[in-house]
């Protein structure tokens, strides 16, 4: 069967990356052994949170689908730090677990030019070094210029339960244990990670009415602007570990998978386990727990903060031991996994491999954790695969441009030793990349790759205008000899107590607007600074190092050469983040580059004069 | 490591540090005339941004976060893009403060929205906007490569294990302040702790500023201090002089020329090397009490680290030397009875004096010891010199950002916190802000679900 496009795994990158890819017009393959396990939230069902919402803000604006399919099925929504200030504002949803699978199937079904095929990948087809497509398990042949690989934590999985350990890319559900070697004959060296969920308890078992209640948000807020139907209708809860839980733990360490040795691969440190939390943190006598509903009307709820590699009839009793959970009955144990990732410096900042053109990758294959930061990178890869596979070139974000940007410098040029989380440390530029600007950001990019249409970015531009118009206003009008500006950067002060005074606007403003409005205002001169700084970056991620022979240019430093040979930077703004890269290199290749630019305008000019 | 923006606004002292009596702050940058407009206020006309480029403009250098309280006479230079050495807007503060006055001039620079320069970033603004040659590019790089070595060979030898200690104090405070105020951003619901930064920013900036009050003494242990000799012509300037040459005597030489018309005469005080100007030979105004010489006094005074106002202990007070002493700075300025083994007409006490004979060497151990403690504060007792001015630099930088950081809201603070990291860094070459900041998160805070 002759596709454009492969996508190998329905998670939450491979249907941003089929998605987009069939929108792009490519014939689009989607392979996976179980249909029913599209869009699965292995994890917790929430969408969001520190970081991860602007992730979410950031593929609404550029065409992606996670935005839609979180708000259609959201039960809950909640904006963190609210009082922290607007560059740290995050928006956090639930999802109804089953509720968003069937969303995305649903989405993927009624998509132009994707097909769903069931099979286990066993391997990639490479001629003249190139993709050429992959051989399923049973035997069959796809064929496309451009596979993208979305496979989670499925390579050459392995799920414990206590020191019990069976071959698993999810709970219940077979790895893929072929295509690692694929992978590594191909010039790919592999990681091995671990990660870890908590247990799942019947909600029937739980004694909701002593637990602390976590209200939604009313009137709630959304990625897409459009807040699903029942995004009010369920609370969340908090309970919390006591001394008991933790003598239980402390007990029985050696029943771990983690801390009996036997599993190898590293987890990551945002991400630790509850016998990491009571070993490490001895002296706290407490955790908190987050009790998240599956649903409106669940008969599950997963238990945040408690990840475990304890044997099942130990969780039983660790669960017994936090307030509202005497009687509770687990459903589903807590269980670890080790999985095989690629190392993520082989890729180029386009998400294809530099080692074998045509192979994408996207999500936890490439280190990363988490489904926003996995729908990120599947966004890109798709695109670049269609584009691929059209014979265009292929389309990046710059780390200025907001959090996709720094996943993706992060991820290519540092390259990770544990499982990559975003988080909003991670992006110096955290006040220029604000969720309620992510559209004004990129919208645009998203017209020009081709999935938002023209209406949408003159939407976003006239919001943009009439946030700018009214920014403007108030920096004109006057009451006294204070600007209505200054008198909203008073404490206390807000846009409809200053325009009480000075007046409103001659259009009418949204709420969102209206907030715009007044982060611009009283952030004004913390914006302009941060937007200098990043300017004063971005010359140098304008200047293309595609065609520099490092081998002629004089004075790199030796480590500095084979840095740069290694990783082979697109643009002087990425060569001067690697490690090992010196100003004194920087500098080199800026006079390299000003000179052959200098000497190419003067063969011109000589040409001209001698026409 | 990468290279410094080059959009941005910066500024940095131009003068070479213990040289010269004139002293330059120069600013580049799209907001160098904002700048210029905040500090400076012309004597006569508008504003800097309002005047055409390329003139001269004299005026006063005033702190607009007190009342426009004087820091400083100066004379301001303008360029306009791109008819500058940068290419950029630029404009010049020329005083002829001291390096205190320097760093204060840098410091209001800062506060009005420029960042300190780094080494070699006017040079490379200049390459960048086409301001140097090809010719003159090979050189640029040699230079760079030059600071950027020494840059590395200062961070692996040039700081005193003392001092190492010092910055590595600090910066293990913002880091813990800064990873405090980040985990609480990064999760939120978690139960960190309200990030508790009174504390640690208010120790880390009392220790930037005891660092930076030895920079004084470091620049002065290092490149040596001028000294400047006041008084009437005959108020022993010249004796006490000689008594404070000892062997040296011969060494004292005329110094010649239109422009210097005094003496000058190097000395060496316990170590640390002196200037001292004898206004003695001062032609256009022999008295310097008298008003057509206050103006001169006071320019060398200003020029000067330190000046020993000279008064006859044996002759009557005289209204006008007390009138002079008010108007020099009292923190630079050291009176000295003079003549001490002649009967008293006064008491020294009255005027906070030292009393000396340069006849008799009464005194003069003493004075010895004001000097040098005046010059070089308790870091006489202590090797914590910051000798380098760049160090200074980054340091008030650092004071810079956690001053602005001390109560403002988690998000800015983080901002202003993470700059101060960044400064810290330019001295110490520990730059990877990021992931010390994660290794502190979650080393101190269990979160993470």
């Amino acid at each position: 069967m002759q596709f454009d496009v492969i996508v190998v795994g329905g998670g939450h990158a491979g249907i941003e990356a089929s998605v987009a890819a069939a929108r792009l017009g490519a014939r689009t393959a989607l392979v996976l052994p179980n249909p029913d396990k599209i869009g699965v939230m292995p994890c917790n069902p929430a969408i969001g949170g520190p970081g991860k919402s602007q992730l979410v803000y950031e593929i609404v604006a550029l065409g992606g689908v996670m935005g839609r399919l979180a708000d259609d099925t959201a039960i809950h929504a909640r904006t963190l730090n609210a009082s922290k200030g607007p560059a740290v504002q995050s928006l956090r949803v639930q999802n109804e677990r089953d509720g968003y699978a069937t969303a995305a199937r649903g989405l993927i079904e009624a998509t132009d030019g994707v097909s769903i095929v069931r099979a286990e990948v066993a391997s990639l087809t490479v001629e003249d070094g190139r993709v050429a497509g992959v051989e399923t398990a049973d035997g069959r042949s796809l064929r496309a210029p451009s596979v993208v690989l979305c496979t989670g934590t499925f390579l050459a999985g392995v799920v414990w339960y206590g020191k019990q350990q069976r071959p698993a890319g999810r709970q219940g559900e077979p790895p893929a244990r072929h295509l690692s070697a694929s992978l590594r004959a191909t010039g790919h060296a592999m990681m091995r990670f671990k990660t870890g969920t908590p247990p799942r308890i019947r909600s029937d078992s739980v004694d909701f009415g002593v637990l602390q209640e976590v209200p939604a948000d009313d009137p709630p807020r959304s990625f897409t602007g459009r807040p699903g139907p029942r995004v009010t209708e369920s609370p969340t809860w908090i309970t919390r570990t006591t001394p008991e839980t933790h003598a239980l733990i402390a007990a029985n360490l050696e029943a771990s998978a983690m801390y009996g040795g036997d599993i190898e691969g590293r987890g990551p440190r945002y991400c630790p386990s509850i016998e990491d939390k009571v070993v490490r943190f001895a002296d706290r006598d407490h955790h908190l727990l987050f009790v998240e509903p599956d649903g409106v009307d669940t008969s599950e709820v997963y238990l945040q903060g408690f990840s475990s590699s304890m044997p099942p009839i130990l969780q039983d009793d660790m669960i017994r031991t936090l307030p509202g959970f005497e009687r509770a009955v687990i459903q589903r144990y807590a269980y670890a996994v080790e999985y095989d990732a690629l190392d993520p410096t082989h890729l180029a900042v386009t998400l294809m491999s530099r080692r074998l053109p045509g192979l994408f990758s996207a999500g936890q294959i490439n280190g990363t954790s988490g489904y926003e930061e996995a729908a990120a990178q599947g966004l890109v890869a798709g695109v670049n695969a269609a584009r691929h596979a059209a014979g265009q070139e292929l389309v990046t974000l710059r780390r200025d441009q907001g959090y996709l940007g720094v996943l993706l410098d992060d991820l290519v040029r540092w390259g990770i030793d544990e499982p990559y989380r975003m988080l909003t440390s991670r992006n110096e530029y955290r006040l220029l990349h604000r969720q309620d600007n992510a559209a004004e950001r990129l919208t645009a990019v998203g017209h020009a790759w081709g999935l938002v249409d023209a209406a949408t970015v003159a939407e976003v531009e006239a919001s943009a205008g009439r946030v700018g118009r009214e920014v403007e206003r108030l920096g004109r009008v006057r009451q006294g000899a204070d600007t209505g500006a200054k008198m909203l950067c008073r404490p206390g002060a807000d846009h409809a107590s200053v325009t009480a005074v000075v007046g409103g606007p001659e259009e009418a403003l949204s709420r969102d607007e209206i907030e715009r409005v007044e982060t611009l205002v009283r952030y004004a001169s913390y914006i302009e600074r941060t937007r200098r700084h990043l300017e004063g970056r971005v010359e140098f991620e304008g200047m293309s190092l595609s065609e520099v022979d490092y081998g002629r240019v004089a004075s790199l430093s030796a480590e500095g050469r084979e840095v740069l040979l290694r990783h082979v930077p697109l643009t002087l703004g990425a060569a001067q983040r690697l490690r090992g890269v010196r100003d004194s290199d920087v500098t080199a290749l800026l006079v390299h580059l000003k000179t052959r630019e200098g000497a190419s305008t003067r063969a011109v000019s000589r040409e001209t004069s001698a026409g | 490591m990468p290279l410094p923006p080059t959009g941005d606004t910066i500024a940095a002292v131009a003068t070479a540090p213990g040289t010269g009596a004139v002293g330059i702050v120069r600013v580049s940058g799209p907001a160098a005339y904002a700048v210029a407009d905040r500090l400076f206020r012309p004597h006569r006309g508008p504003p800097p941004s309002r005047r055409r480029a390329g003139r001269v403009v004299f005026g006063s250098i005033v702190d607009a976060r007190h009342q426009d309280e004087l820091v400083d006479e100066a004379l301001l230079l303008t360029f306009r893009a791109p008819h500058s050495y940068t290419g950029q807007d630029v404009v010049e503060f020329q005083t002829h403060g001291g390096p205190a006055v320097l760093r204060s001039v840098l410091d209001l620079c800062l506060h009005a929205g420029a960042r300190m320069a780094g080494p070699g970033e006017y040079t490379l603004r200049a390459f960048l906007g086409g301001r140097i040659d090809l010719a003159q590019a090979e050189s640029v790089l040699a230079l760079v490569e030059a600071q950027s070595d020494g840059a590395r060979r200062n961070a692996a030898l040039g700081l005193s294990r003392a001092l190492g200690e010092r910055l590595d104090a600090i910066q293990s405070d913002l880091t813990e302040a800064y990873a405090a105020l980040q985990a609480g951003l990064d999760y939120p619901e978690e139960g960190v702790p309200e990030a508790e930064l009174d504390v640690p920013l208010a120790r880390a900036l009392e220790r930037v500023e005891a660092l930076l009050a030895t920079a004084e003494a470091g620049r002065i242990g290092v490149h040596g201090a001028r000294l400047a000799l006041l008084g009437r012509p005959n108020a022993g300037k010249s004796s006490l002089l000689n008594a404070l040459l000892g062997f040296e005597r011969s060494i004292v030489s005329d110094v010649p020329g239109t422009t210097r018309d005094y003496l000058e005469a190097p000395l060496a005080l316990d170590g640390v090397p002196l200037t001292a100007i004898d206004t003695a030979g001062i032609r256009s105004a022999d008295d310097a009490v008298e008003a057509s010489g206050v103006a001169l006094a006071e320019r060398i005074a200003d020029a000067s680290d330190l000046c020993l106002l000279l008064v006859d202990r044996s002759r009557p007070l005289d209204p006008e030397v007390q009138g002079l002493r008010t108007r020099l700075s009292a923190a630079r300025t050291l009176v000295v009875a003079s003549k001490a083994d002649l009967p008293a007409a006064w008491d020294e006490a009255e005027l906070d004096a030292v009393a000396v004979s340069a006849h008799s060497g009464e005194g003069l151990e003493a004075l010895r010891a004001a000097i040098r403690r005046r010059l070089l504060g308790d870091a006489a007792a202590s090797e914590l010199w910051i000798s380098n001015q760049r160090h200074a630099e980054a340091l008030v930088s650092v004071r810079h950002h956690l001053q602005d950081a001390r109560g403002a809201p988690p998000d800015l603070a983080s901002l202003e916190l993470q700059d101060a990291l960044e400064a810290l860094g330019r001295i110490t070459g520990r730059t990877e802000v990021a992931e010390e900041t994660l290794a502190a998160i979650f080393a101190s805070f269990c979160v993470g679900k």
